[in-house]
């Protein structure tokens, strides 16, 4: 895996209580819909 | 030897408790410090996702500027010049597409953990109040992210209908038209200027150098020449959109915005319909993905909300159960007393019933016992006619002793009967008496004659 991407082992998870839980849940959402709107801008361009 | 097993006791216990706070307080902080090293990857991949945004975001410039060229010389028919611009048009496109790698890379790691985190929450919330907290949680933090979208759609919307406005404004009156040509072309050839500046310049030990100085003569003159075009129209586009209740600030905006996401040129000016048309789909776009967001989110707070409610139902059944279940208890506890009451009560009938039980076994028991004396005395008098008297006064005193239990009619029968058997063999022994001495006296008689 490369190194500067994100690296959670499931033991990291393991000691986590629900909210803490709930709110990294959150948080990779938001980071995800951002990649998507990059990822969509991207295409955009290289199909144009 | 001393032997002080107290002191020594407490001792113990108060190194267990220091160690057990301590052990908490490890654990505690280990879990903080493994929280906030989630929390950091996290913002480590947010700063990531900027430097990608920003990295497509310098791409778009050289982008439309190929497009556009290529667009341009698509007209000309000129093959050379086509298949260069389209060369030129490739290369940025395989950095946008370097970077969409990366971003889909990341994108994937992003999934990867949030799966991970689904599954422990999954496991986490088979605790009822655990996933009570959860649902709690992931609401507020659904609210705030659908209530900052929504704020971000409706910025985009008035922008579409602000742009709108501009367009409809630009469409009606041609020479403003040409005016907002003039800024953007006018913009475009600063940055065709600022281009062939940078080619022509160089770092001498920190100072600039230019490799010809005619050159750069020749493009300052071009840009005071642009600069003051640009101001021109600028000037007048800013006077009659002001007469119109477009501020110059958003005037500024619109032109960034269609000098940004670029613009064609066609038939020797540049296509303004295409411009407009091209930045409202894309506002279109982006408030079409907001909708959507906004949506997932809405559905997603609504089953967070059922399961919610779902959860404080079951809790309300619960308590309902369990006032049923104790009132049920209190119920079943009064019956079992009642019942335990009665049992004794009953135990205490019953005793008593088995007093009187005994009582009347005690009765049947004289009652069976007389019966049988009764009996043997009945069968007495068949052995001798002379305890007949004696028999009948037995009876008649057993008699009056039982009278209340026995029937007395059947003892009179018995006694009758036993009276009449007995007077019929006395006859028949009396006619044998009889009939044995007479023919003794024919005898007699007949020794005689």
């Amino acid at each position: 895996m490369d190194e500067n991407m994100l690296n959670i082992s499931d033991e990291q998870l393991e000691n986590l209580s629900a909210e803490e839980l709930a709110d990294l849940k959150v948080d990779l959402e938001e980071l995800s819909d951002k990649i998507d709107d990059l990822i969509e801008d991207c295409d955009e361009m290289i199909n144009e | 030897m001393d032997l002080n097993y107290d002191n020594d006791y407490d001792n113990t216990k108060a190194e267990n408790v220091n160690e057990e706070k301590n052990e908490n307080s490890i654990n505690l902080e280990r879990i903080n410090t493994n929280y906030e090293k989630l929390k950091q990857q996290v913002a480590d991949a947010e700063k990531r996702y900027e430097q990608l945004k920003e990295k497509a975001d310098k791409l778009k410039k050289p982008y439309y500027k190929c497009q556009y060229i290529y667009e341009s010389v698509k007209e000309t028919g000129d093959k050379e010049k086509i298949d260069l611009a389209k060369s030129k048009l490739d290369e940025v496109k395989k950095q946008i597409q370097e970077v969409k790698l990366e971003a889909t890379k990341e994108k994937q790691s992003i999934e990867r953990y949030k799966k991970s985190i689904d599954i422990k929450l999954d496991v986490v919330k088979n605790n009822p109040e655990m996933a009570k907290e959860i649902d709690k949680a992931l609401l507020k933090r659904y609210e705030r992210q659908q209530t900052k979208l929504t704020k971000e759609k409706s910025e985009l919307v008035v922008q579409k209908v602000k742009l709108y406005s501009f367009q409809d404004l630009i469409s009606k009156h041609p020479s403003v038209g040409n005016n907002l040509r003039g800024v953007l072309s006018g913009i475009q050839s600063l940055n065709e200027i600022d281009e062939k500046y940078e080619d022509n310049k160089y770092l001498d030990n920190g100072a600039t150098r230019y490799k010809d100085y005619r050159i750069k003569v020749t493009l300052d003159m071009k840009r005071k020449d642009v600069n003051a075009k640009i101001e021109k129209n600028l000037q007048l586009l800013f006077d009659y959109c002001g007469k119109n209740g477009i501020s110059q600030a958003e005037v500024a905006s619109y032109i960034t915005m269609i000098g940004e996401n670029g613009f064609i040129e066609r038939d020797g000016q540049i296509d303004l319909d295409y411009s407009f048309n091209k930045n409202i789909n894309r506002l279109n776009d982006q408030i079409y993905k907001y909708d959507k967001r906004i949506n997932d989110y809405s559905i997603l707070r609504e089953s967070i909300q059922e399961s919610i409610k779902e959860s404080e139902n079951n809790e309300k059944i619960n308590v309902e159960n369990n006032v049923k279940n104790n009132a049920k208890a209190k119920v079943e506890n009064i019956v079992k007393n009642n019942t335990e009451n009665r049992t004794n009560n009953a135990v205490i009938d019953i005793e008593d019933n088995q007093i009187k039980w005994w009582q009347f076994g005690k009765r049947f028991k004289n009652w069976w016992i007389l019966r049988r004396e009764g009996k043997q005395r009945q069968q007495l008098p068949s052995a001798s006619i002379e305890n007949q008297k004696d028999t009948e006064i037995t009876i008649n005193n057993t008699e009056n002793n039982i009278k209340n239990d026995l029937n007395i009619d059947n003892f009179k029968y018995n006694i009758v009967r036993d009276a009449m058997e007995k007077q019929q063999k006395a006859d028949f022994r009396y006619l044998e008496k009889m009939r044995k001495q007479d023919e003794k006296n024919q005898d007699i008689d007949e020794e005689e004659r």
